[in-house]
């Protein structure tokens, strides 16, 4: 369950998103799991369900993500140190820009490790899908940073 | 903030996992919370009991190992209990079944037999709560404390009952009890009434058998404990819903004075279809977030006629499903504002903010004729000053145009604020969805000019 969680925060950005969405991933897979298909592969089905429940709690939800910063700190130019310890905030500010699918894709790669084949599984998709899919992930993600960034 | 160039993989990395060693472990209580939901569900199996099951063993085993916890219970006091004289015999019942060929509400004493020991097959076909479909049909509402299921060394035997009985659909009811299939029934009182409308849309076949079934509205007794209006709670997704049992009640008998409250539901609209199978389809609640069904009665004729309600959770519009479909009766618990409302605007230009509140009067008119006020802005908060520096608010907007419309209610009534969302993709609204969350602090504010 922890990891459903864990997954569900890396892609909402939002805790208490997080744990309605690993609650839905719970209570669908209970509804889902006679179109389970292949027993074997039930983790990453179960992954694929967390990431649906994610975006449903995304839409359901419609919660806006705010972040308050004072106006001097706009203008500040930070120290590298600084830039570097600020990378997880304008990671998770470039994410929550982008569809759950983009998130999803990244999260499983980057954070979790996931080669392709893994991700192709996971997402149910071939592997030339997931291949295509991720760079367009990385893509967004690169210019949602460089937006963040002229902010 | 500023990005910094060369966001290779290695960085990407560090930051994800930054990000993520920020986030706290879950709580304890989450497997219970889920577990509990599960259980919840589980009165009603439609594919049958081995399926049902060992989904709920193959997930429990995934999240931890865990007991079933016992079902939360919803139930809450609204009004005083409902008096429809005293309860009748079962087969008291049967026979106003076969001479009376309408809707009754009747307050029936019996014995209800367990849950039956059987995996049942999958049945294609919607749901509809007179239908009753196995392991419903070897459950009897019965005249005496029969046992209906027998085991005899490796063998088990069961059967009808040898007394009067009757299936009774607990489809739209928090039952909150369970028999043992071994034991006599459990003493119960239900409220509930044969020849319900809704048999008309079982399969061609099966509508005589569709009227038969008792659908029960209250349980009024188990074992002799008496038991509250009840709310039963079928909701697929997060959130609390806006509108209190209690307003949801008294919206109810405002708008039908004459009717009184047997119990409450509350449904997400992909559960609606299985208490009213009429409104699979209905594109009027597809959107809604929540929608409480409201199961009621009057006295027409001298007779206690059954009645159902439907309201939008976090709206005033109350429907009636009749035989003849839905109509809708607005309830005078909001009296129409004698007046326009009055109008702010926020930081939305007049043009738009018009555009806004005839978007939301087309979709809801009878929720704007009964209020004070319309109060509208941009669903972001706008910058404010704290402690002599700016403070600048970011949002995650999902729209480019995303705005907060708030009908305010006259003052000196019990009714709440309601929100909407009204979002469009270019620069004109299109399209209005309830508000799920609290109102936002700077629309409060805007609130609070109001005179």
């Amino acid at each position: 369950m922890e990891a459903v969680y864990r997954l569900t925060a890396a892609i909402l950005g939002n805790e208490a998103d997080a744990r309605d969405a690993t609650q839905e991933t719970f209570v669908s897979a209970w509804r889902q799991l006679p179109g389970l298909r292949e027993p074997g592969k039930f983790d990453a089905w179960l992954q694929r369900v967390g990431i649906n429940a994610a975006r449903q709690t995304l839409r359901s939800r419609r919660r806006r993500l705010v972040r308050e910063i004072p106006s001097s700190a706009v203008l500040a130019v930070p120290d590298r140190a600084a830039a570097v310890a600020d990378d997880a905030e304008i990671l998770g500010a470039a994410l929550s820009e982008m569809p759950v699918e983009q998130r999803a894709i990244l999260v499983l790669h980057h954070l979790e490790g996931r080669p392709l084949n893994e991700l192709a599984t996971i997402l149910d998709i071939p592997v030339g899908t997931a291949k295509s899919r991720l760079f367009a992930a990385r893509q967004a993600l690169a210019a949602a940073i460089r937006r963040e960034g002229a902010e | 903030m500023t990005a910094h160039v060369d966001w290779d993989d290695e960085r990407i990395e560090r930051a994800f996992a930054l990000r993520a060693a920020g986030v706290r472990p879950l709580a304890a209580e989450m497997t219970e919370t889920i577990v509990r939901r599960l259980d919840r569900r589980r009165p009603r199996p439609r594919h049958g009991w081995g399926l049902a099951t060992a989904a709920v063993l193959a997930i429990a085993a995934t999240a931890s190992a865990l007991v079933l916890a016992p079902p939360e219970s919803s139930s809450r006091p609204l009004v005083d209990p409902v008096s429809l004289g005293d309860p009748i015999t079962v087969a008291a019942a049967l026979r106003i079944r076969d001479d009376v060929p309408e809707a009754r509400e009747l307050v029936v004493t019996g014995y209800q037999s367990g849950d039956a020991l059987v995996s049942c097959p999958f049945v294609p076909g919607d749901p509809n709560p007179t239908a009753v479909r196995c392991p419903e049909t070897m459950q009897w509402l019965m005249a005496d404390p029969e046992i209906l299921v027998v085991t005899s060394g490796s063998s088990t035997t069961g059967g009808g009952p040898n007394g009067p009985a009757f299936h009774a659909s607990y489809a739209l009811v928090e039952r909150g009890f369970s028999g043992d299939p071994l034991k006599p029934g459990v003493p119960v009182v239900v409220t509930g009434h044969f020849h319900d409308r809704r048999a008309a849309l079982c399969p061609p076949n099966d509508v005589e058998d569709c009227q038969k079934t008792f659908v029960v509205d209250r349980v009024n007794t188990v074992n002799g404990a008496q038991r509250p209006i009840t709310t039963l709670r079928l909701v697929t997704g997060p959130g609390e819903p806006e509108t209190s049992e209690g307003d949801v009640a008294a919206l109810v008998t405002a708008a039908a004075p004459e009717a009184r409250v047997l119990s409450l539901q509350l449904r997400t609209p992909d559960m609606l279809g299985d208490a009213e199978p009429g409104l699979r389809t209905d594109p009027a609640f597809a959107g809604a977030r929540l929608v409480w069904i409201v199961s009621a009665f009057d006295l027409h004729d001298g007779h206690p006629r059954p009645r159902t309600f439907v309201l939008t959770d976090g709206t005033r519009a109350v429907v009636e499903l009749t035989p003849n479909g839905r109509r809708g009766i607005d309830g005078p618990v909001a009296q129409p504002s004698p007046s326009q409302p009055t109008t702010v605007c926020g930081r939305l230009t007049p043009s738009s903010c018009a555009a806004v509140i005839q978007l939301v009067r087309s979709l809801h008119p009878s929720s704007v004729l009964m209020t004070g006020a319309i109060v509208v802005d941009d669903t972001c908060p706008p910058p404010r000053r704290s402690a002599g520096t700016m403070v600048i608010t970011m949002c995650d907007r999902k729209y480019p145009f995303d705005s907060l419309v708030v009908l305010v209610p006259p003052p000196g009534g019990s009714v709440k604020p309601q929100a909407f969302e009204v979002v469009g993709l270019g620069e004109v609204p299109e399209r209005v969805q309830p508000w799920p969350d609290a109102i936002p602090a700077h629309i409060e504010a805007l609130i609070h000019t109001l005179p």
